[in-house]
């Protein structure tokens, strides 16, 4: 499983890959003392993997090559790509190209590890709608994909979505972090709603 | 009519000697029969089709302080009963059973009622009253996979006639004569 990296530098991206560049928020905004991740059987703040930083306050998003929700799966230990943005925050991701929607998304707010043989892993999860089209075109080297707004009810439902373009703000933030202007084209994300893809 | 969302069986293990099922729940806060701020909650769940009865539910309170916080609820005859909930919005994430034979567990199992959204049970309770979770039948699918299927044979007037009786009978239950008084209300009106 490869979580697709922050980008530093522009040299990290090649003809494969693309920078993307967008946010993605919750309404209301998620909340430390909502999640509750404990990391082994033996629960507590015990983190020996150093897992949790991959859990707490970000989203997990499945990338897959068609648009088709899908469900995580042991197999995907070794092939699949995964967006891991901080949320709240302008992300910089380095994404491939063959995999161009986002067929699973959920943020973890409960995890409890038990030592059961099959299901050694209990979660509550908020899951937001798939799949999601980010439109990556074979020429891109960067895209800007907007802020993803997620209004949420306490049910861990996803009960509407917008998709905003803040680019301006989001070229500055580009400027910042890579000392030059970075050329991005913009591709707002497309929920494709079920049955249509 | 909705398509029942198809479900999973988390856990299917061996137990060991069990000890004696307890009536009554554990949650957020010791139930206190005369607490005026809490209200009565009450289902159904038909298992006939499932690989065991089912002896509990775990109602999950979205909005307390802990994410964890819920009540564990001990089912009689699949009607679900808790008198005295705290305010705040909650739904079923898991219930099970096992197939026990007297002192020794059997295999217990876990179901799965939906820990990734909002489901059938969810509730807001705002303000005390008597409130229905809902009424469901297990359905087996292929493999581990099951769905609950809305039960229309068992209405809330139905229920809620068992569960005025079943205060009234039950020696534990007995004590909770807001929840009684509260469940009374709630048949008046669906009369």
């Amino acid at each position: 499983m490869l979580i697709t990296p922050e980008v530093t530098s522009l040299s990290q991206i090649d003809d494969r890959s693309v920078l993307a560049v967008g946010r993605i928020e919750f309404v209301p905004a998620l909340q430390a003392r909502e999640q509750h991740l404990e990391m082994t059987s033996l629960g507590g703040s015990l983190d020996p993997l150093d897992q949790r930083k991959y859990l707490a306050g970000r989203i997990a998003l499945l990338l897959g090559d068609r648009p088709v929700p899908a469900e995580p799966k042991a197999s995907d230990a070794f092939t699949a790509d995964i967006m891991n943005p901080q949320l709240e925050q302008t992300f910089f991701l380095h994404v491939p190209k063959r995999k161009p929607y986002v067929v699973h998304g959920a943020i973890i707010m409960q995890m409890t590890v038990t030592t059961h043989p099959t299901n050694p892993a209990r979660t509550h999860e908020l899951r937001i709608p798939v799949p999601i089209a980010l439109g990556l075109q074979v020429d891109d080297r960067a895209v800007y994909l907007g802020t993803w707004r997620f209004h949420r009810d306490e049910f861990y439902s996803v009960r509407k979505v917008e998709i905003l373009d803040h680019q301006r703000g989001a070229a500055d933030e580009a400027r910042r972090r890579f000392g030059a202007e970075v050329p991005m084209r913009k591709s707002l994300a497309r929920v494709i709603p079920a049955g249509t893809a | 009519m909705r398509t029942p969302t198809r479900r999973q069986v988390v856990s299917f293990a061996a137990a060991s000697l069990a000890a004696s099922a307890l009536p009554g729940c554990a949650g957020p806060g010791r139930p206190d029969p005369d607490d005026p701020t809490r209200s009565l909650v009450f289902g159904y769940i038909d298992m006939s089709g499932a690989p065991t009865p089912v002896d509990w539910v775990s109602l999950r309170c979205y909005t307390c302080a802990d994410p964890r916080s819920h009540y564990q609820i001990s089912i009689k005859d699949g009607l679900i009963l808790h008198p005295a909930i705290q305010p705040g919005s909650y739904q079923i994430d898991v219930f099970g059973g096992s197939n026990s034979l007297g002192i020794f567990s059997g295999a217990e199992h876990r179901y799965n009622f939906g820990t990734t959204q909002r489901n059938d049970s969810a509730l807001r309770i705002d303000r005390p009253g008597a409130y229905f979770l809902g009424a469901w039948r297990y359905v087996a699918q292929s493999g581990r996979a099951f769905s609950m299927q809305p039960l229309t044979t068992q209405s809330e007037k139905d229920l809620l006639a068992r569960v005025v009786a079943s205060m009234r009978d039950d020696q534990d239950l007995r004590r909770y004569g807001r929840g009684l008084v509260l469940a009374q209300q709630r048949l008046a009106q669906l009369r």
